[in-house]
């Protein structure tokens, strides 16, 4: 019978999600329930602008000039603007950021490295670019100095070496 | 306890009709190892430990195993219909669990006359195999699961207020309307279905 009590910890988990979370908080240790108050638009902004500027700052490594795009006057302005729209279509900042959360943890943590390995892995494509190129070139001189079997057009101001007879 | 020997109890009741008191009377009094509450009222806050999620309490379940020891009152959702999926899967866990005391408290809020959820079927006709010790309460006889009387092997009630409840519970232990009419707050008739012996008697503190 345990075997089947294990297998209801899914069975648990979907119920639970199921279920919205309890309209008021209780304090640990205190019996006094507290009411909980949804924040105003203002606060949900300040919040909002906070969590961009956040990001901006996680970004301007990468992308110096975001610095100047996203400036905390513009981050506080597309939050103002942004959450009468959450509102309207029902979306809330903890809503949002309870059902992304590990995503958008992910994402911090991912983007960041993504963009180092596609630097890194450019740089390196560079490098064995300029490094093949170099060989290439290598490659005309030896042919020149007749040391390879590859044939190689010669450059245009060369002449042949034509042994000539000297005048009767 | 023999894990065939059933113990199901049907404690019915008007509100204040002493049909909580007497279930807290006999958990102070047997003290239980293993104990899983459903409260919907947020009365039984002093038998143990609150539990917020079904997931937590199979956590516990799943460590405490066979023989562990614990005691869980878990309160639901105030909606009806998220209050039925919660109970389907807390008696579930009960009952696979095995070996505990359940208290299910108002269950008018989570069975119907016709109908129960699945996990509350199989703790009252297979929970003897189990070895649960079943208390469940409810202040509306008429309104609850008509199979749990079936499967009860004690059955009490106190006070009723209604004269469809008041008819019912006569019915249910062999006894005069009148009898079930005239209990007073704290009295109570009770049942052994097992044979059929009529106690009464008063709560006292």
């Amino acid at each position: 019978m345990t075997g089947d009590l294990d297998n209801l910890a899914a069975a648990a988990a979907a119920v639970d999600a199921e279920v919205a979370p309890p309209a008021a908080q209780f304090v640990a240790g205190e019996d006094t329930q507290l009411e909980q108050v949804a924040p105003t638009a203002e606060v949900e902004a300040a919040e909002l602008a906070a969590i961009l500027q956040a990001m901006t700052s996680l970004f301007v490594p990468l992308f110096p000039s975001l610095a100047a795009v996203y400036t905390p006057e513009a981050c506080r302005s597309l939050a103002a603007a942004t959450v009468p729209f959450m509102r309207k279509r029902g979306w809330t900042l903890p809503g949002i950021m309870a059902a992304w959360a590990e995503e958008i943890a992910l994402a911090v943590v991912a983007f960041p490295l993504a963009f180092a390995t596609w630097t890194a892995v450019n740089a390196d494509i560079a490098q064995a670019k300029a490094k093949a190129d170099k060989k290439d070139a290598a490659g005309i001189d030896l042919s020149r100095s007749g040391s390879s079997g590859e044939p190689v057009s010669l450059p245009k101001n060369d002449k042949p070496a034509i042994p000539t007879e000297p005048r009767a | 306890m023999s894990k065939n020997t059933a113990h199901i109890a049907a404690v019915i009741g008007a509100s204040g009709s002493g049909k909580s008191t007497y279930i807290k009377q006999t958990l102070r009094r047997a003290k239980p190892a293993r104990l899983l509450i459903w409260d919907p009222q947020n009365e039984y806050a002093e038998f143990g430990a609150p539990v917020r999620t079904l997931t937590d309490m199979h956590a516990a379940l799943v460590t405490a195993g066979k023989r562990g020891k614990f005691s869980m009152v878990f309160t639901p959702d105030g909606d009806p219909r998220k209050m039925v999926k919660q109970f389907d899967l807390f008696c579930l866990l009960a009952y696979h669990a095995g070996n505990l005391t359940m208290v299910c408290e108002e269950l008018a809020d989570v069975t119907q006359p016709g109908n129960a959820p699945a996990g509350w079927s199989v703790s009252t006709r297979k929970g003897r195999h189990a070895g649960l010790r079943l208390y469940g309460a409810s202040q509306r006889p008429a309104s609850i699961d008509k199979h749990f009387f079936g499967n009860a092997t004690v059955i009490r009630t106190g006070r009723l207020n209604f004269a469809a409840d008041i008819k019912g519970m006569a019915n249910v232990l062999q006894v005069p309307e009148d009898e079930i009419r005239a209990l007073l707050p704290l009295e109570w008739v009770e049942r052994d279905m097992q044979n059929g012996k009529i106690t009464r008697g008063k709560i006292t503190f």
